[in-house]
């Protein structure tokens, strides 16, 4: 088992969503994030967690302080619990790129990461 | 994992352009890492990413543009991605009577933590006041410690062993050379928003990557000619064969080789010292 996850939009529903290589933020205003578990050791077939699973997606930071953790909820707990979202407030910008998943199951725990998995556009782009 | 604080030093103003302390943000020089799809509209249009038995993934852009910000950091010594890192430099004393000149081994400095004088065992025996060091040259990963200030006594011995720093001091001036004696504490980057990179920098990557993926997909094109003939009837066509993309390659290289040169003059530069 090879738990990963693919980055989602537009979802509509769970039968109606598109897939992208990595998640889009804009700076200024509230973001909310889509992704779906996969399996990679199964041709990347959706992974359904159990029903009582966590998730914690963390954008990290070299900074402790620029650093953001958000608990993650499934958005179609009866039809498809593949499919989560977190939401992230205007002031929360993720920076580095990067994003780590850690997902708690009864079963044990499984953590991945994502490199370059958020891309956030600044406003101020004069300058870094 | 550090916890920045805002006693830190770190340099006026902006790290890309350097010098800047102020932009219109009319016009983007900085931007996140480059994507795949990026990658592909600037670099890679017309260039097919799908062949007869294989296809360039949105995995293989994204591992080449990990290798590409790799080799980058390794060949001109930046940190793209910001690196907190703890040198030991030497004394030598012509560096030391010119204003205690030092320069990291990696840069730009985006943030110096300390210098101070730390013993073999770990102790620190004497920390260089934040106020005397001049931030001012540490995009070129140059450090000066300048006491010329209004409150030229003043002292301050934060986390250190105020004594045996002093003595220490005082005698350096019969010593020539120490192997291990300033430790800096710094972290590298080449811009003060983490994420964000000067666009050249972005360009020198998506050019690397889409080089690197250029050459996979020119593999792809074995054959330089081919022939059909039947009942007298023949059809014959040649072309580049595995060099199709050859010159697109050799363009992308005199881009790279262009922006390298750039960029280290722009974030390093070579400085003497020595006795007039």
């Amino acid at each position: 088992m090879n738990i990963n996850n693919v980055f989602l939009k537009n979802v509509d529903s769970y039968n109606d969503f598109q897939t992208q290589n990595e998640w889009q933020v804009q700076e200024g205003q509230p973001n909310d994030l889509y992704f779906r578990l996969i399996d990679k050791d199964r041709d990347s077939l959706r992974y359904i967690p159990d029903a009582l699973a966590t998730i914690t997606v963390e954008f990290p930071s070299i900074d402790q302080l620029t650093t953001i953790s958000k608990t993650a909820s499934m958005v179609y707990s009866g039809e498809d619990r593949s499919i989560w979202k977190i939401s992230l407030t205007d002031a929360e910008i993720p920076i580095s790129g990067g994003v780590k998943f850690s997902m708690t199951e009864p079963s044990g725990n499984k953590k991945w990461r994502a490199e370059g998995g958020v891309k956030t556009k600044m406003l101020n782009v004069g300058g870094c | 994992m550090t916890m920045y604080f805002p006693t830190q030093k770190t340099g006026a103003g902006l790290a890309y352009p350097v010098y800047a302390t102020g932009v219109s943000d009319s016009l983007t020089r900085a931007e996140p890492i480059i994507t795949p799809a990026e990658v592909q509209s600037r670099y890679m249009k017309n260039i097919p990413t799908k062949f007869a038995h294989d296809e360039l993934t949105v995995d293989d852009f994204k591992d080449q543009i990990k290798l590409a910000i790799n080799r980058i950091e390794l060949e001109l010594d930046i940190d793209i991605y910001p690196v907190e890192r703890t040198e030991k430099h030497p004394y030598t004393h012509t560096e030391y009577i010119n204003y205690c000149f030092l320069r990291t081994k990696m840069g730009p400095i985006m943030r110096l933590e300390h210098i101070c004088v730390r013993s073999a065992n770990g102790e620190n025996l004497y920390e260089i006041p934040p106020q005397w060091i001049d931030p001012g040259n540490f995009h070129f990963r140059q450090i000066n410690v300048i006491p010329l200030m209004s409150t030229y006594g003043i002292n301050q011995f934060s986390n250190s062993t105020q004594p045996a720093g002093l003595v220490l001091l005082t005698i350096m001036g019969g010593l020539g050379f120490i192997p291990s004696y300033w430790e800096i504490k710094y972290t590298s980057g080449v811009s003060k928003t983490e994420g964000q990179v000067p666009v050249p920098v972005n360009e020198l990557i998506g050019l690397e990557a889409a080089h690197k993926m250029i050459s996979m997909a020119q593999a792809a094109n074995t054959k330089n000619s081919v022939s059909i003939s039947q009942d007298g009837l023949s059809q014959s066509s040649s072309g580049p064969g595995p060099e199709v993309y050859k010159r697109r390659m050799d363009d992308i290289q005199d881009q790279i080789d262009l922006i390298k040169r750039s960029l280290k003059k722009r974030f390093s530069k070579k400085f003497l010292t020595g006795f007039a």
